[in-house]
């Protein structure tokens, strides 16, 4: 701590007086350590190039085998000042590939796999455990579109004999699971676990013939179930 | 020596004015609060009505808290100390007046055109062009005056509560006229000069700004005055106040792209905004310590008087907000507290705090004095003070924890790898409990406020008003030649003019910097070649959407984490912006983001959800836009717009403003087809279906599957 000396100055401004007191030490600390501080920072992001930019911390946190590109890695102030000596990445004008823009979905190994156990291996799930969580999240998540009772409205009928996208189980969880983006219809595997589509869609199945008030027309085409 | 002495009177009639003005917009601004506060939770306040929506009312809340309560607090603090600082009156008595009613009509219109819906969006400079314009000539005004009054004045030396006055003065005015640029379509509507990236780094330059010079340095000056007045004790040290000042200025003025960490801003601005901030700790602990400091020996007498304490509290706000600010600045901790409540309660602390309870101290200390009387109850005062103590801690206490909670939520994964709470209202319902104790905290501190008023009037019945007020001292030319030596900062202090060139290149370099290279280095905003400027008929549902305010619950800016991702879609790229006039990026999320909705949902979806959110996200907190429903869409604007996009920069062919309207008509009728399908029966000429293609269009241009 500063002594306080307490040297009144000769001057008042409205009666106001001053002292003369040093600058208390912590505080000439505190700011001499919050300059070093930007140097440091700025010299590891922007001189050095050794922190990551905003992007490629995104493709590791996405992608943990993730290699940054040269040209992605460094985007010095250097560069900056000189960019006929940069790298791709802030050449002018450049664009973006389609797999820059689409980012994540490369990610996605496990894709295939589920492909196949999900769409065209699997059974709906008729026990009483699973309907009542699948109901739990048609009620949460559907029926803003379906109807209370899959009579249909923004989104189509669910109770009746005719699909749009197919009337076979493996079709139903399809639909689910990527949706139809276009028209609407969300794809829930963004933000359903595997067993929940499963259980909403065997919710969404013992629907079938249910015949609730305020229907809406069939759409799609006919699909007899065995 | 002195054998001439001038004697000249203190006007305190201005005083009078801007006191009263400051009262009354601040419990009309603050009333404006509680009422936005309870629509956060009871929707049916909004009452189905475009005038008291919350997209309309909280800039009106905003702007007259800011620009109203403490503008006029601001000016009643100069006009008292500056001519007692200098030993001179105010230079014109007229252009006092022409300044206090000038500014008394710009809010009174900012209350009428707010509710109307005329807004350019950009926050706290939400005002269209014309009342820029009035701005810009009132401030002007203010400045001639104030400056011709340090040119007459009679003591030598400028005191640090000029400095800060000086300062406020050109900083405000620089800040006002950039980012005002705007190319008007009509009287009442314009659109920004700049598009995108860089609008959005010259708004948060004067976003941030404003809260720097108007909100602390006017502030840091007028605590220079009626604090050592208040306490009757010298300043702590003059040698800090020279140093923090001009740090200050200095490096308040870079650290704007805080605002904007992980945005697509480019990095290198982000960073200088990080570390601009963190350097920015100390120069604001300096005017809190000279405040805390300035008290010492004092205490006794901060226990008694409420005036003081009032002060105190307020210098420890400050110092509080100025530590979390540059805390806040750094990515990791941004990351999870930006678009949350946490922002909403660290400016609160530093408008209730700082400026509300150091104007409140001023007054307490001034109304009695300016009317020849003591305060009419000090245990009313007291009462003042405990009373919008509590309400500020339960304001801000709740805030802060519905901002971590609402931060934490929304990244926090399941074990499985999905979002724990992919439905983003649940976040939001979460959080009902604690927007109902802001409510009550507000109410209290509004409570406080009216006692606050109460006590003034009755203190004012009291005594009798001095509208002028007798003093005396000899001019600058009969005064002594200043002395030889001494501090090299007395030098600058004697040289208003000099003083005035300094500290205007001071606060010009940081936004120099930082706003060239983003305007001319094309490589800062990578282009991509699919994304084209909006169809007439989403420019007119992009108007819509920034009359109704929508971007005061909704971000357009998916920042890029995974959760967000997860969330929204792919995170936005700068290239994306490019004919966002202005950007609509937003500062809160209430809502979920909305740049990735075009195609999420069918258009019936939209329909339902505009005319009653609750039917399609039961418990929403959305308000209701049955307006949009019914209203018919107002093309007489539209050749206008594309005109007024295309001087912009928008590359509309050349006559296409003439092929607008057809062009208009043909998608609305395709919009108006597809909700027919969908079982709605709507005309294409509404409101709803503009809103609705602008919606749909949003953020789809890099997918190509959504078209
Ligand atoms: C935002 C509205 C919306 C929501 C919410 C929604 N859907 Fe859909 N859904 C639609 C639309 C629209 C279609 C029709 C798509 C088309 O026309 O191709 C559809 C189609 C379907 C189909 C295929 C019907 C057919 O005829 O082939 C199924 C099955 C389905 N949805 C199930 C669900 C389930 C289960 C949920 C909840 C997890 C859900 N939907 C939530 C709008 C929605
Ligand atoms: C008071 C804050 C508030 C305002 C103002 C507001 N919204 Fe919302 N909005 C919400 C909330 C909360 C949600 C989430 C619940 C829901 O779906 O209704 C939401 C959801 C939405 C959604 C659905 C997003 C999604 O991904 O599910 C859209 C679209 C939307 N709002 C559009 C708008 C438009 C357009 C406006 C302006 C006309 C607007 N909002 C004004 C709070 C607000």
């Amino acid at each position: 701590m500063a002594k306080h000396k307490d040297e009144l100055l000769n001057h008042d401004y409205d009666g106001i007086q001053e002292f003369d007191n040093d600058l208390p030490g912590w505080w000439k600390g505190l700011f001499y350590i919050t300059i070093v501080f930007a140097f440091v920072y700025l010299t590891w992001w922007h001189v050095l190039g050794i922190g990551d930019t905003q992007e490629v911390k995104y493709e590791k946190s996405m992608n943990p085998a993730y290699v940054p590109l040269p040209e992605d890695q460094e985007q010095t102030l250097v560069d900056l000042v000189f960019p006929q000596f940069k790298a791709p990445y802030t050449k002018p004008g450049r664009e973006l590939s389609q797999a820059e823009i689409l980012g994540g979905v490369s990610l996605m190994p496990q894709e295939e796999v589920i492909e196949v156990e999900m769409d065209t291996d699997v059974e709906p799930v008729m026990v009483a455990a699973a309907l009542a969580d699948g109901k739990k999240i048609y009620d949460q998540y559907c029926f803003t579109c379906h109807g209370m009772a899959g009579e249909g409205g923004i989104g189509p009928n669910l109770t009746d004999d005719f699909w749009i996208h197919g009337g076979t189980f493996p079709d139903v969880v399809h639909t689910i699971r990527v949706g139809v983006p276009i028209k609407g219809m969300i794809a829930w595997e963004r933000s359903l676990p595997k067993e929940d589509i499963v259980k909403v869609a065997s919710y969404v199945w013992g629907m079938h013939g249910t015949s609730p008030p305020n229907a809406k027309a069939p759409q799609g085409e006919e699909f007899a179930r065995q | 020596m002195p054998s001439s002495v001038d004697t000249f009177q203190y006007d305190n009639r201005i005083v009078k004015q801007f006191a009263i003005a400051s009262m009354v917009f601040g419990v009309v601004g603050m009333t404006v609060g509680l009422l936005v506060a309870l629509q956060m939770f009871l929707p049916q306040l909004n009452f189905g009505s475009p005038f008291t929506t919350f997209g309309r009312i909280r800039p009106l809340h905003t702007n007259a808290v800011i620009f109203a309560f403490v503008g006029n607090a601001i000016f009643m603090g100069v006009y008292y100390s500056m001519p007692r600082l200098l030993k001179a009156p105010m230079w014109s008595k007229k252009l006092s007046q022409i300044h206090f009613w000038g500014w008394q009509t710009i809010i009174l219109s900012a209350a009428i055109s707010l509710p109307l819906g005329l807004t350019t969006s950009k926050e706290y400079a939400e005002l269209e062009w014309p009342i820029d314009i009035a701005i810009a000539v009132i401030w002007v005004i203010f400045g001639i005056n104030m400056f011709m009054t340090i040119l007459k004045r009679r003591e030598r030396h400028l005191y640090v509560a000029i400095w800060f006055y000086i300062a406020t003065v050109v900083t405000v005015a620089v800040l006002h006229v950039v980012n005002s640029f705007e190319i008007p379509v009509n009287l009442l509507k314009s659109y920004s000069l700049y598009a995108g990236v860089q609008d959005g780094l010259v708004q948060w330059w004067y976003g941030h700004n404003a809260v720097a010079f108007f909100l602390t340095t006017p502030y840091l000056g007028l605590m220079y005055y009626f604090l050592p007045k208040a306490a009757n004790r010298p300043i702590y040290s003059y040698r800090l106040s020279i140093i923090h000042f001009w740090a200050l200025i200095f490096i308040y003025i870079w650290a704007g792209p805080h605002h904007l960490l992980y945005s697509a801003l480019p990095d290198w601005a982000q960073s200088l905004g990080t570390v601009f901030s963190i350097m920015l700790i100390a120069p604001s602990w300096g005017g809190m310590l000279n405040g805390l400091l300035t008290l010492r020996g004092a205490w006794d007498k901060v226990r008694e008087d409420p005036v003081l304490k009032f002060m105190v509290v307020a210098i420890t706000a400050y110092g509080m907000a100025t530590l979390e600010g540059p805390l806040l600045s750094l990515k990791s901790v941004n990351a999870i507290t930006h678009f949350t409540d946490w922002t909403i309660a660290h400016v609160h602390v530093g408008a209730l705090g700082w400026n509300g309870f150091l104007t409140f101290g001023i007054l307490y200390w001034l109304i009695p004095r300016m009317y020849g009387t003591k305060l009419h109850s000090v245990k009313l005062a007291n009462a003042h003070f405990w009373i919008g103590t509590l309400g500020m801690l339960f304001y801000v206490i709740p805030m802060y924890w519905a901002g971590l909670a609402e931060g934490l939520m929304w990244k926090q994964f399941t074990a499985e790898g999905f979002l724990q709470y992919p439905n983003f209202l649940e976040t939001v319902l979460q959080v009902v409990p604690m927007y109902i104790a802001r409510a009550i905290g507000g109410s209290l501190f509004l409570t406080g406020v009216l006692l606050g008023g109460y006590n003034l009037i009755a203190t004012a019945r009291g005594g009798k008003f001095i509208a002028e007020e007798e003093a005396s001292a000899p001019p600058l030319e009969a005064q002594p030649k200043p002395e030889k030596g001494g501090y090299y900062h007395r030098w600058i202090e004697r040289r208003p003019v000099q003083f005035l060139l300094l500290s205007t290149v001071a606060i010009l370099i940081g936004g120099i910097v930082e706003m060239v290279p983003m305007f001319v280095i094309k490589s800062n905003v990578p282009s991509i070649a699919n994304v084209k400027p909006y169809t007439p008929l989403e420019v007119e549902g992009r108007d819509i959407y920034i009359r109704e305010g929508c971007v005061s619950c909704h971000s357009q800016l998916v920042r890029p984490f995974r959760s967000e991702t997860e969330r929204y879609g792919e995170y936005s790229k700068a290239g994306e912006y490019v004919y966002d006039h202005p950007f609509l990026w937003g500062s809160k999320r209430t809502g979920p983001d909305l740049h990735r909705i075009g195609g999420k949902y069918p258009d019936a979806w939209h329909y339902n959800h505009m005319l009653e959110p609750t039917s399609m996200s039961p418990g929403s907190l959305m308000p209701p836009f049955p307006w949009l429903i019914e209203d018919e869409l107002n093309t007489h604007n539209t050749a206008a717009k594309i005109r007024a996009l295309r001087k912009v920069g928008v590359p509309y062919a050349k006559d296409y403003d003439e092929q607008a309207l057809e062009d208009l008509q043909t998608q609305a009728a395709a919009v108006s087809q597809s909700l027919a399908d969908q079982g709605i029966q709507v005309d294409s000429d509404r409101e709803i279906i503009a809103l609705i293609a602008y919606l749909q269009r949003l953020g789809t241009d890099i997918n190509p599957s959504a078209n």
